[in-house]
């Protein structure tokens, strides 16, 4: 397999994204500010934290009425 | 010993009680009557026990023969047990050959089941074709069988995965699968991959999905309807979801994946036994295996004692080696890493298999919070090697996610739900088992998007 075809996707949760831009942004590369501002920009409509689906609203059913 | 007084409705009924022993598995009525007539009484083997002061070893008489290939992988799910474990010095197919004829020295007869293990194994498949063809010629009985992810399944080697008798489980969670990483089913290539094999197999019942319950993907009914819709799409009526409980946590990202609070753990709760009662989750295997578990134990009045751990790697004859022969605590660890109790999980070698030790891990009847636990009799104590703050975690967790299938096994033998457990060693969140009609419940759902900074870097991600 040629090096260049192998590629890994690292999924990240969102504390270990800001965990990321943390560091990122104190490297003392003026660079990295801007790299680390369009990665949010980009990246920030993907860490939305799930929907919460309460007492089954979004279920479109009663799963989560209590069994009694 | 516990007993646990168990409070029961049935809708808008008076309160029943039943009293449960979970050491002997009787299960009575208020006047102590037993709930189910005893079968006809049954010889049970005792369990051994391992803990890291008295550990357990070996046998050379192997059932269960699992190979750790090494621990790479071309995916990253967050909540991998295997994520921060270091990486051993990778083997590969230079040491078949010893490995092969070395097994006369150490392994007696014929194991009953071979499993190959990664990371993802097929990263190593340069290794697994000349070792499962010699492994095949010397155990022509021996089922073999190996977990992948499915992204580098192809005709070609499908055909050969089929003829030398391996069983497949492609992990795959659903809904959830964006919280593995890219989803293979998305990706023309590999979703035809994937097909081919599922019509190889499937006929022989030799394939399954597996899938992971966590936070946020905590609804089988809709795991399986996900499943369903790709399987349809190539014909396959009949499949089962293998695996199906949920994650236990060996890291930050593990912890970050159970379910996180009160509500979360009655949101699932309570989704469980709504879905159990009205058989939309029956695909997944674990569901009546589970419920068969606490029907048949209280039925055979199944002593504890009978318990080894979850896993099954506290057994003597189940072993887990990698190729240069090193014997592991199990699959999900590699010679060079330390167990939480300080311990290498390298316990071992096999051309020393009386020196083995499994000194890393701890029996469930060593631990307080098991032989307190009504839901002992199918959660078997979790991982054997957690401790501390990750064991108590993956505890709660792994309660909530029994629980529904043991209410749901009394109301099947007495008609009346459980809703109260009683018992003075049990925190009052696990007593209370549904919580009140008035409580918030969470069922968060599954992120649509997966997080895959690195197709940004490479500029692949082309943004929105």
């Amino acid at each position: 397999m040629d090096i260049n075809d192998f590629r890994i996707t690292l999924t990240f949760t969102i504390d270990e994204m800001n965990m990321i831009f943390d560091f990122l942004e104190r490297l003392p590369y003026r660079e990295v500010n801007g790299l680390v501002e369009e990665l949010k920009r980009q990246i920030d409509p993907q860490l939305l934290p799930p929907e919460n689906m309460t007492n089954s609203n979004d279920l479109n059913n009663t799963e989560t009425d209590h069994p009694l | 010993m516990a007993k646990f007084k168990i409070h029961a409705k049935q809708k808008d009924s008076d309160t029943k009680f039943f009293f449960y022993d979970n050491m002997t598995s009787e299960l009575t009525d208020e006047s102590g009557n037993y709930v189910v007539r005893p079968s006809l009484p049954k010889k049970w083997n005792k369990a051994e026990i391992t803990t890291p002061e008295a550990p357990l070893g070996k046998t050379n008489k192997v059932k269960t023969l699992k190979i750790q290939l090494g621990l790479s992988c071309n995916y990253s799910c967050v909540y991998c047990s295997q994520r921060f474990v270091p990486t051993a010095d990778e083997t590969s197919s230079k040491h078949v050959d010893k490995f092969v004829s070395n097994l006369d020295l150490w392994l007696e007869g014929e194991p009953e089941t071979i499993e190959f293990w990664g990371g993802e194994p097929l990263v190593y498949i340069k290794t697994i074709k000349p070792l499962a063809e010699k492994l095949r010629k010397k155990y022509p009985k021996a089922r073999f069988g190996m977990v992948t992810n499915g992204s580098l399944l192809n005709p070609e080697l499908n055909e050969w995965l089929d003829r030398m008798g391996f069983g497949i489980g492609i992990s795959h969670d659903g809904p959830g699968q964006t919280l593995r990483g890219p989803d293979p089913l998305e990706d023309p290539v590999q979703r035809e991959g994937i097909a081919d094999l599922f019509k190889r197999l499937s006929p022989k019942g030799r394939i399954s999905f597996n899938a992971m319950i966590n936070r946020e993907n905590m609804d089988r009914a809709a795991i399986q309807s996900h499943l369903r819709k790709f399987l349809d799409s190539i014909g396959i009526r009949n499949f089962t979801i293998g695996e199906g409980g949920a994650i236990d946590p060996y890291d930050e990202g593990g912890l970050a994946n159970i379910f996180q609070s009160r509500d979360e753990h009655l949101g699932y709760r309570r989704l469980t036994i709504n879905q159990i009662r009205k058989n939309k989750n029956t695909h997944f295997s674990i569901v009546s295996s589970r419920m068969r578990e606490y029907l048949t134990s209280i039925t055979e009045r199944r002593p504890a004692s009978a318990l080894s751990q979850k896993c099954g790697m506290d057994e003597i004859d189940t072993i887990a080696v990698d190729l240069r022969g090193n014997v592991i605590t199990c699959q999900n660890v590699s010679a060079i890493s330390t167990a939480p109790n300080g311990k290498q999980h390298m316990i071992g070698h096999v051309s020393q298999l009386d020196k083995v030790k499994l000194n890393t891990s701890t029996h469930w009847s060593a631990r307080k919070e098991c032989v307190d636990c009504p839901v002992l009799q199918t959660c078997k104590g979790a991982c054997m090697f957690l401790k501390g703050d990750l064991w108590e975690a993956a505890c709660y967790n792994a309660y909530s996610d029994h629980i529904p299938f043991f209410a749901a096994a009394i109301e099947k033998l007495t008609g009346f739900l459980p809703y109260y457990i009683e018992n003075e060693n049990l925190p009052e969140e696990r007593r209370d088992i549904w919580g009140s009609k008035e409580d918030k419940v969470t069922v968060p759902t599954p992120r649509t998007i997966a997080t895959q900074l690195n197709n940004f870097l490479t500029g692949e991600h082309h943004g929105h």
